[in-house]
């Protein structure tokens, strides 16, 4: 007994732990989108759209362009996919102010390309009324809901633009605060199970828009 | 060991943080806004999901960051050992990762009476056999046969899929094996608590009959723990390993299909190493385990058998399992 006791006993706990928490092979996420967003100021100072940039991680680029190489596909096909699809999930923003959810418009002024041999689109999504982010801040998330895509703003700068914005107006990026028992539940997703659609949005960051 | 893991620490740390950006000239708010998300979900969490936690977070830079490697090396000299570096490390720490191959190896190790040097075998064997699974799987399909990189995935998945049922039916076996031995254990407990006085040479040692008092070396080698032992192997080395594929896939695009060789040779023997840890630390315990239970009473080959028919039971549920997960195929929202 003793110390080696307690070794062992450590040891066997481990093992256990490790037969337990075993559950697969490669945890959630499994691609990444990197973010731009240009948030559009009207003449009154609201806020009316928002023009945004994903650039697709370089695996999955690859899996879209090579697909579209040999079916003849176009770009323009692939584009049109993903933001009719995306539509039906409020393009993955969500934006709150005043305590409610603001409504977006559809999509305008798509755009596909390749950087880098990276899969790059943009849009803009119109702000059906405009908001006043003068006399409430207005806080946005962007998540995949599944996090199979982890959708994080780009790390280059800029990544976040104001445009047009009155003098007084900033922001804040927070980044995700996922606490470990979520990791570890995300972790432990393999590549065809779902966590549900609520995972992503507890790894996504949160960003403050506010004018004086 | 620990030094590299510190090491990758190190690297991790300078990695995160992404801060607070300001418009130029502006001053940030001291104010915290709202935070709806992460409204304190107050619950004790344990060391084995901070570990997790640690292991995810690393393996999500590790992704990235052999990704990153890959796109620099492009159209450049050089072996990339910067890139075959970083693969061993990402393979020491997937391989620490929550994975079903150290499952079933552990699982197995830990309910069948092995030799030390069966599961340092059984270990290298494993790990070494998915670098190459994701070899032929890439290359052979899609550098020689011309098969579409998103097509790879389907190959992935199936042999995955056979790995499953190929554990499947290790569990069965195992299983089988370990009731037989346990009816003869029983049969056998049964008669002498009949006959007591009986002669004991009397009884035949047959196959079966569960006669055994803690095996011996040469007993532990048995034709039956020799196919288990393959089955074991082959059931892990058929999965190819995510990050080997992922690597081999671009290296394919970007031409660099030596570099990406190379990358994979180096992140399985990385995964070698902690599945050979893993694989000393599970043949140990059972050693301690079985060294402790009983000194060679017949209880302790109704305990063995009881114990391997465990095993045998769980790597089958565990392969049913990720079967039936493997078929339930999830796309991404709308991507």
């Amino acid at each position: 007994m003793g110390l080696q006791h307690y070794y062992r006993c450590g040891m066997a706990g481990l093992m256990l732990g490790m037969l337990l928490g075993s559950s697969s092979l490669q945890a959630h996420p499994h691609h990444w989108i990197d973010v731009f967003a240009e948030w559009q100021f009207d003449t009154k100072g609201l806020i009316s759209g928002v023009k945004l940039r994903w650039l697709f991680d370089d695996y999955y680029s690859v899996l879209l362009v090579d697909d579209a190489v040999t079916t003849g596909e176009e770009l323009q096909a692939i584009l049109n996919k993903i933001l009719s699809n995306t539509a039906k999930h409020h393009y993955f923003l969500q934006i709150e102010h005043e305590g409610g959810e603001a409504s977006l418009g559809t999509h305008e002024q798509a755009t596909i390309g390749v950087q880098n041999h990276r899969i790059e689109i943009e849009f803009l999504l119109p702000i059906t009324v405009p908001l006043d982010p003068r006399h409430s801040d207005i806080v946005y998330q962007i998540a995949e809901p599944t996090y199979y895509f982890e959708m994080l703003h780009a790390e280059e700068s800029p990544v976040i633009v104001l445009k047009d914005a009155p003098p007084s107006c900033r922001y804040r990026l927070e980044p995700p605060k996922p606490d470990a028992a979520l990791v570890a539940y995300a972790a432990s997703l393999g590549v065809n199970e779902s966590g549900g659609d609520g995972l992503g949005i507890q790894f996504a960051e949160t960003v403050t828009i506010r004018c004086e | 060991m620990f030094i590299v893991l510190a090491w990758m620490g190190a690297i991790a740390f300078s990695a995160e943080s992404h801060a607070t950006t300001l418009l130029p000239g502006e001053r940030a708010t001291t104010e915290q806004s709202r935070d709806g998300n992460h409204a304190s979900t107050e619950r004790a969490v344990g060391i084995w999901e901070l570990a997790a936690a640690w292991v995810w977070a690393k393996q999500r830079e590790f992704h990235r960051a052999l990704t990153r490697e890959l796109r620099e090396l492009r159209g450049k000299e050089g072996v990339g050992w910067a890139l075959v570096l970083m693969s061993f490390l990402y393979g020491v720490l997937h391989a620490a990762g929550p994975g079903h191959g150290k499952a079933v190896l552990t699982a197995y190790l830990l309910t069948h009476q092995s030799r030390l040097n069966r599961g340092i075998a059984m270990g290298t064997a494993a790990a070494l056999l998915q670098g190459v699974t994701a070899l032929v799987l890439v290359y052979g399909l899609v550098g020689l046969a011309g098969w579409l990189p998103r097509e790879t995935e389907t190959a992935s998945l199936w042999a995955a899929r056979v790995s499953f049922i190929l554990l499947a039916t290790v569990g069965l076996y195992l299983l089988v094996g370990a009731a037989r031995t346990l009816f003869g254990t029983v049969r056998r407990l049964r008669y002498e608590a009949g006959h007591v006085h009986h002669d004991h040479d009397g009884h035949v040692h047959g196959e079966s009959c569960g006669c055994r008092h803690l095996p011996t070396a040469v007993e532990i080698d048995t034709v039956g723990s020799r196919h288990a032992t393959a089955g074991v192997v082959l059931a892990i080395g058929l999965r190819p390993c995510s990050g080997a594929v992922l690597v081999l896939i671009l290296a394919t695009v970007m031409d660099l299909m030596w570099h990406g060789a190379f990358a994979v040779i180096g992140m399985s023997v990385g995964t070698a190493i902690t599945i050979v840890s893993l694989a000393i630390l599970a043949t140990k315990a059972r050693d301690w385990a079985s060294a402790v239970v009983a000194h060679r009473s017949p209880l302790w080959s109704l305990a063995a058998g009881g114990v391997g028919a465990l095993g045998g039971a769980l790597l089958l549920l565990l392969a049913l399992w990720l079967l039936n997960t493997s078929f339930v195929m999830k796309p991404a929202m709308g991507l």
